[in-house]
């Protein structure tokens, strides 16, 4: 097993736990009627989730160029720790 | 102006190729290539035209702003601890440092002080999101 295929695995593992992690958090912050659990879980998958599904599924669906495929994964990191970000009180 | 050239390490050399068409080599040379590396060895052949200079440095600008607001979401939780003193805030804190601003540093701070492997520099970041998210699972997970 290669180093590559190593890391290969364990960023579809980031992916899909942080869709779990994303999902309890919306639950939570639903129960709890929680703006910054549901924040959270938002700020969630655009850190971990989005990211993988732009490199690994749009980039090479659409033929994205390596700049524009970075500069939409550093902006849904942005977007996403913005939301985060304003919910704080 | 438009120049061939082969991408075998992700952005690194398109990012350089770039830079060092539009700028001079200046300190901030190496900081932009280290942005590059998000992602595996890669062949393909790319034209490295003007327009996608403004991409890259949107790119760059954005970056920043995402290690800047990743610092202040991880500072906003430790203070949340600080005034709280309660321990799942702490995990809260934890998780996100690993999830958002350690896999940034290391992206910006490896590629700078020493040229490790690729394949290395992507398994600590991928590693390091994973334990922030376990940690964030963890911390959800018992409260």
């Amino acid at each position: 097993m290669t180093l590559e295929s190593i890391t290969a695995a364990a960023s579809a593992l980031t992916a899909v736990l942080g869709l779990f992690v994303a999902y309890l958090a919306y639950r939570g912050g639903r129960r709890n009627n929680s703006p910054t659990m549901r924040a959270l879980a938002a700020g969630i998958v655009c850190i971990a989730v989005i990211p993988y599904l732009i490199l690994y599924l749009v980039t090479p669906a659409i033929g994205l160029t390596d700049a524009t495929s970075l500069l939409a994964i550093t902006l849904s990191h942005a977007v996403g720790l913005a939301v985060i970000y304003w919910t704080f009180e | 102006m438009t120049s061939t050239i082969e991408i075998t390490h992700g952005f690194a050399p398109i990012a350089r190729a770039i830079w060092t068409a539009h700028t001079d080599a200046t300190a901030i040379g190496p900081i932009v290539s280290s942005l590059f590396d998000l992602r595996a060895p890669l062949q393909v052949e790319t034209d490295v035209e003007g327009g996608e200079t403004l991409v890259v440095l949107a790119a760059i600008v954005t970056f920043f702003i995402a290690l800047g607001l990743a610092v202040l979401v991880t500072y906003r939780f430790v203070e949340g601890y600080r005034r709280t003193r309660r321990r799942p805030i702490l995990l809260l804190a934890i998780g996100m440092f690993l999830l958002a601003p350690a896999p940034m540093f290391i992206r910006l701070l490896v590629g700078n002080i020493d040229p490790l492997p690729l394949s290395i520099q992507l398994l600590a970041t991928t590693l390091s999101e994973l334990c922030g998210l376990l940690i964030l699972l963890y911390v959800i997970y018992t409260t």
